[in-house]
């Protein structure tokens, strides 16, 4: 249980109190890497940076990447994942407050496996939080980690 | 319905019919080409219609007369010629010399009898006697004073046997039955002209021939003939040529003589219309004008010749003898004699269809010239419809299109700056959109998300009023987080870009309303949808407008007892108009002008929720349609949106 690991990836502090809270409220209470940007989140994928030396045969289960992010936006961060032979597997779920057209076709077509847009109403994002958990800790197989 | 069409072929206007240039060409062209053909038809049948006619009637008239002339000096020719040969023939006859030589060489034969003797032996022995050198003699000068002449024989009156011969070889052949012969026996010192074959060349001979008679009884009517002198000419070498040369005929003239029988006496000129070629003397020839001179009549006649040809042609008759004539035809082919004028039509059509030619290059060298900086500036508006404003109009002459052609880059680089500031424009505003729906939305989720969190994890620790404040507070930036979304919406809207089909929208109508049915199953409500309409336009954005008007009406009629909602179409000024109909609350008409502005309601948000961005944005799509939207409606029966698309 412990191996599975939610990488959440978003600079707004609110945002990632409510989603820790909407996490726990459903019950899942799984470790969550908090990325407050774009750099921080490869860092701890590829195990460079502050996560030098970090072990990366232990991958997350889901990666929350929101789009609008400091140093490098999400869009970029989903680009390096995909071309890198070790993580290119990982899920990533697009967790956004944009709704435009342009960001859903960018983000699918670099490879994204969702695309989840955050609600203004809390209690629709707690449903979004605990539908996304359920998911992809409980219900999907999680690709096998590429040396 | 008007129609919109976004397609890269332009505007969707397929010119109909004519450029500009094949309209210059076709209507200039039309011009020359009409003023050109009534000048050739002039040319042709007017003015020079008399002059062609009158024409041909002269030339016509000029070719009889020549002929007539010609007729008359071959005529003149001919007997004098003929006369000539008479006379040579009359003194030859009448010489006491001949006719005392010619006696004597008869007495000299009935004494010396051939009998017994070879008639080489004999002949030889005639020829040596003086009488007979005599005669040969004379032949000789008379041949060598008129080379025409052939031969000259005499033959015995009573036998026919030729006894003098200008070639010995012919001496003893018997001539009785020769029409020269027996006509020269017949008509008594009177000359007999006759055309035969000659036994030995086959070729046709002019025979002059008279009796001869003894010198010292030649006054005696009575008198019988010793012998008859016979003088032979080659006819085609020495009577042909008489008749034919000196005159200019041209290459269809010719004369052709005949007996009275209108057998032919000279070999013709040209074969019949079978290909064989008629032998004189054994063909005799049908046709008219040759029939004429048969009959010995004169004058001018034009009709078809032996060989079915239409002749002009000139008839003489030519007096040979007191009760003998001959016929002569001057003939020359209609055809030939016409062909110069023919020539000349001809010519002038020719040249009037060269000139037709060169008018109608010069039509098209015009309208190039004229339509050609237009056809560069239609270009060019099509490139600039296309979306490429670098495009530049060659600015080629100082006249109007040339300043059209000023005035057209001017406007094309003011465009070109305007489309630059708009396409800034929009950027700047795509980024504030982008912005608005993801910065503006993250404040509000969190005062969403902590206000909720209070009344969750700190329930007991607020009272009653701050609770429902704080729902209060959830209760706006919900509100607020909708207005924004439907602002977003609304700006996409603008931007989206058209794709024009065919939109059934009675389908999408049905469709819509059945899931509002299936949200609030609650409710009954009577809708009534005119099937089968179908409409021109992009079927994402008009679903959206359909689906807010019916959602207006759903929601509008929420109070109503018995709710109705109606689509349907009418005609109103020959367009089609569509229409939805409830019969809700409806709104008074006098604010009717505040019904299609953003953020405008008529209803307080506590009766009927909303943003006010509905009738907006249908407005919207309905306008980039380029159709119109009102509305029809009285408080508390109803409201009724009337569209066009």
């Amino acid at each position: 249980m412990n191996e599975k690991i939610i990488l959440l990836v978003e600079d707004n502090p609110d945002d990632v109190t409510l989603t820790l809270r909407a996490l726990k409220k459903n019950n899942i209470l799984n470790e969550v890497v908090v990325a407050k940007d774009g750099v921080e989140a490869l860092d701890y994928l590829f195990g460079s940076g502050d996560y030098a030396g970090r072990d990366t045969s232990v991958m997350p289960v889901v990666t929350l990447l929101d789009l609008k992010l400091p140093k490098l936006d999400g869009m970029e961060v989903l680009k390096r994942v995909r071309g890198n032979e070790r993580t290119k597997l990982i899920p990533i779920v697009i967790l956004t407050s944009s709704k435009e057209e342009n960001d859903l076709i960018n983000g699918y077509s670099l490879g994204a496996n969702s695309y989840i847009r955050k609600p203004v109403d809390f209690e629709q994002f707690n449903i979004a939080i605990r539908e996304l958990g359920l998911y992809w800790i409980l219900l999907n197989e999680s690709p096998p980690v590429l040396k | 319905m008007r129609r919109r069409e976004t397609s890269g072929s332009g505007n969707g206007f397929n010119p109909r019919g004519l450029s500009l240039r094949s309209k210059l060409v076709v209507e200039f062209g039309a011009v020359i080409v009409g003023i050109m053909a009534l000048v050739i038809a002039v040319s042709i049948f007017g003015v020079p219609f008399t002059e062609y006619t009158g024409s041909l009637g002269y030339e016509k008239s000029v070719v009889l007369n020549t002929l007539g002339l010609i007729a008359d000096l071959k005529k003149e020719r001919f007997e004098l010629w003929m006369g000539e040969r008479k006379d040579d023939v009359t003194l030859f006859s009448e010489s006491v010399n001949i006719s005392t030589s010619f006696y004597d060489l008869l007495a000299l034969i009935q004494r010396v009898s051939p009998d017994g003797k070879s008639p080489d032996q004999f002949w030889t022995q005639l020829t040596r006697e003086p009488s007979y050198e005599l005669l040969v003699q004379r032949f000789s000068q008379i041949i060598a004073a008129y080379k025409a002449y052939q031969k000259i024989q005499i033959a015995d009156a009573a036998s026919g046997i030729i006894l003098a011969s200008c070639d010995e070889k012919e001496l003893g052949f018997n001539v009785s039955g020769n029409p020269s012969f027996d006509k020269a026996l017949n008509s008594i010192r009177k000359v007999a002209v006759d055309i035969q074959l000659d036994p030995t060349t086959t070729r046709p001979c002019l025979v002059v021939s008279r009796a001869i008679f003894r010198p010292a009884l030649k006054d005696t009517a009575t008198d019988t003939p010793l012998g008859v002198a016979m003088f032979y000419i080659d006819a085609d070498t020495y009577l042909k040529p008489l008749l034919h040369t000196g005159i200019a005929l041209g290459p269809t003239g010719d004369i052709v003589l005949i007996d009275q029988d209108s057998t032919i006496l000279m070999s013709l000129k040209f074969p019949l219309p079978d290909g064989t070629i008629p032998k004189p003397l054994e063909y005799k020839i049908q046709a008219l004008p040759a029939m004429m001179a048969a009959r010995g009549q004169e004058g001018i006649t034009i009709a078809d010749d032996y060989r079915g040809v239409r002749v002009l042609s000139a008839v003489r008759r030519l007096t040979v003898g007191p009760d003998q004539n001959w016929g002569l035809v001057v003939k020359r082919d209609e055809a030939e004699v016409f062909a110069p004028l023919w020539q000349g039509v001809l010519y002038t059509c020719l040249v009037g269809f060269l000139g037709l030619l060169i008018a109608i290059l010069l039509v098209v060298l015009v309208a190039n010239r004229i339509s050609g900086p237009i056809n560069a500036l239609s270009r060019a508006a099509r490139e600039v419809e296309a979306g490429n404003f670098a495009v530049r109009v060659p600015v080629q002459a100082a006249d109007e299109i040339g300043v059209l052609a000023v005035t057209f880059n001017s406007m094309l680089e003011s465009l070109k700056e305007r489309s630059s500031e708009i396409e800034r424009t929009n950027k700047e505003l795509e980024a504030f959109s982008y912005s608005v729906s993801h910065d503006l939305r993250a404040p509000l989720r969190s005062i969403d998300g902590f206000s909720q969190a209070l009344l969750e994890d700190y329930y007991d620790k607020v009272d009653e009023t701050g609770r429902d404040y704080l729902k209060r507070v959830r209760a706006s930036t919900q509100h607020m987080g909708r207005l924004i979304d439907d602002l977003l919406k609304l700006s996409r809207l603008t931007k989206a870009e058209m794709r024009p089909e065919p939109v059934p929208l009675s389908d999408i109508v049905t469709k819509i309303i059945d899931s509002l049915k299936k949200n609030e199953p609650d409710r009954s409500v009577e809708c009534v949808v005119e099937k089968g309409i179908i409409v021109y336009g992009d079927s994402y954005l008009i679903e959206i407008a359909m689906e807010n008007l019916l959602n207006n009406a759903w929601k509008f009629t929420g109070n109503t007892p018995r709710p109705r909602i109606q689509f349907g179409m009418t005609q109103k000024d020959g367009l089609d108009v569509y229409y939805i109909k409830d019969n809700g609350v409806g709104f008074d008409m006098t604010y009717s002008d505040k019904l299609f502005g953003a953020f405008q309601r008529l209803h307080s948000s506590e009766e009927f929720s909303g943003t006010g961005i509905g009738l907006v944005t249908v407005q919207r799509i309905i306008h980039r349609h380029g159709g119109r939207i009102w509305a029809e409606a009285e408080p508390n029966k109803g409201a009724t949106f009337f569209f066009t698309i």
